[in-house]
């Protein structure tokens, strides 16, 4: 079945929905079926979905799923906005505790800057690399967190302390949200996420270096 | 056709998102409400809306999120259905179709949602290189979510001549109250409107023609001859399709009869 931790599948996948989008292929979808049959199924139902956009659907179901988007996205504009800018989130009905900051929605807070002139001004940064720590807090080692607080410190001026806080208050977040079996999309080390964040050769070492370093840069 | 890029997105793409994010607000603001759906492939709105996001240009980016989850705006009194997303939502009615509590509607919502997030994350870097792809993972993971099982494979079933049996849709309106219910003695009078209803909404005649014989009778096999019945030809040889494309049809067929068979229930309900 579809998931994450099948690379193989979701190469298949896109290879069906290029040639569908630039060939109108219908064809291909059975060569791979016949030379993957463990996943003839799922190739199947996925190439069924994409075709489906004539499918009939009960009356109504189409506005009503309009007006529905309509509403959450209203919401969801508002709520991101003020995450980010660090402005007070709006009323949206339900009240209750604000939902925990992750690390790039606390730089951009304290900076008032937008996320890509923060990342941008961090040495040895990226967006998918502060997504990663952020989400996976637990598997980032104590070095390489001072090693961001460091950078966060020289281009922003953030407080470093402060920084390594919002790693240990996200930890128990990420572990409630932690997946696993076939949905588990956790990386199980500290070098699967580096792997994941697609970093150049060179700035992938200096962060493994900063994992073993327990007095980097400080 | 025009050459992809190294990640497979075509050229054009790559060209109309640059050119799209030169724009400064208000021309890109009018571009994305206005501009026709092929001049805006979905993908390039995704990578849009990530770009935006990601500089801070939140009020663009909703705009484009708007345009990409909701639809054109003055397209909302004539349309009124999902612009970019219809694909998804029909397939998150045929996932919730085989759940009791019936949730396509929230399903659909909620993978809109792990799609918008996803985007804004490094989940999303590469989504617009295989836009349906990426989607199609986020219902999966919404299905598993609110379900806490995998996803049914919804629609497909395996060519097994020795258990191959017609769907015994009455049968099921009955055992299911979900599903509708139906007083058995109506059961010829039902299967008489379910064969007219399909015979007048589907569009392909071979639809019908496959629906019927699936769901009515003794049904043919797909693709596989049965050895212990020769002279059955399967559908793919008898029809000259592949067999996707017989499943295609039949799974159209079975949601016409389903749809069909809520309109019944609605008119003829259960004492």
């Amino acid at each position: 079945m579809p998931s994450a931790n099948e690379p193989v599948l979701n190469s298949l996948f896109a290879q069906i929905e290029h040639a569908w989008e630039e060939h109108s292929d219908t064809e291909l979808v059975e060569q791979l079926a016949d030379q993957y049959p463990e996943y003839a199924e799922d190739l199947f139902a996925f190439f069924s979905a994409i075709l489906s956009r004539d499918d009939e659907l009960p009356a109504g179901a189409g506005a009503a799923a309009v007006r529905d988007t309509m509403a959450w996205l209203e919401e969801e504009h508002a709520s991101a906005r003020a995450e980010r800018v660090g402005a007070p989130a709006p009323a949206l009905g339900a009240s209750g505790p604000s939902p925990p900051q992750d690390l790039l929605s606390f730089l951009c807070s304290e900076t008032g800057k937008p996320p890509l002139v923060v990342i941008n001004g961090m040495e040895d940064t990226t967006s998918e690399l502060l997504d990663l720590f952020s989400r996976y807090p637990h598997v980032v080692p104590i070095g390489a967190r001072r090693a961001v607080a460091v950078r966060a410190q020289r281009a922003h001026g953030v407080d470093p302390v402060r920084v390594r806080r919002k790693f240990d208050e996200a930890i128990p977040l990420a572990m409630a949200a932690s997946r696993t079996g076939a949905y588990g999309a956790v990386p199980a080390s500290y070098e699967e996420l580096l792997d994941r964040a697609a970093l150049p050769a060179d700035v992938r070492a200096r962060w493994l270096a900063f994992a073993s370093d327990a007095d980097t840069e400080e | 056709m025009d050459q992809p890029t190294t990640s497979g997105w075509p050229a054009r793409n790559e060209e109309r998102f640059q050119a799209l994010m030169r724009l400064e607000d208000n021309p890109l603001a009018g571009h994305v409400r206005t501009a026709p759906k092929d001049d805006l492939p979905d993908s390039v709105l995704a990578r849009a809306y990530r770009e935006l996001w990601l500089a801070g240009r939140f009020e663009m980016a909703n705009a484009v999120a708007n345009r990409l989850f909701g639809g054109r705006p003055d397209l909302d009194s004539g349309e009124a259905e999902p612009e970019y997303m219809r694909w998804l939502l029909v397939t998150a009615y045929a996932y919730a179709r085989k759940s009791p509590s019936r949730e396509g509607p929230d399903l659909y919502q909620s993978t809109l949602r792990q799609i918008l997030r996803a985007l804004r994350g490094s989940q999303g870097a590469q989504a617009h290189t295989a836009w349906r792809s990426f989607c199609y993972d986020r219902l999966n993971d919404a299905w598993r979510e609110r379900t806490r099982k995998d996803p049914v494979m919804v629609e497909l079933e395996k060519e097994d001549p020795s258990s191959r049996q017609p769907l015994m849709l009455v049968d099921q309106a009955i055992e299911y109250p979900w599903q509708g219910s139906v007083a058995p003695d109506h059961e010829e009078e039902l299967t008489a409107f379910l064969q007219d209803r399909l015979r007048a909404k589907a569009k392909d005649p071979l639809v019908a023609e496959i629906g019927l014989d699936q769901f009515f009778g003794d049904p043919s096999p797909i693709d596989v001859r049965d050895p212990e019945r020769p002279d059955r030809v399967p559908l793919t040889e008898r029809l000259n399709l592949g067999r996707f494309q017989v499943r295609r049809r039949k799974d159209k067929a079975r949601l016409i009869l389903k749809l069909a068979l809520e309109e019944w229930t609605e008119h003829n309900p259960r004492p």
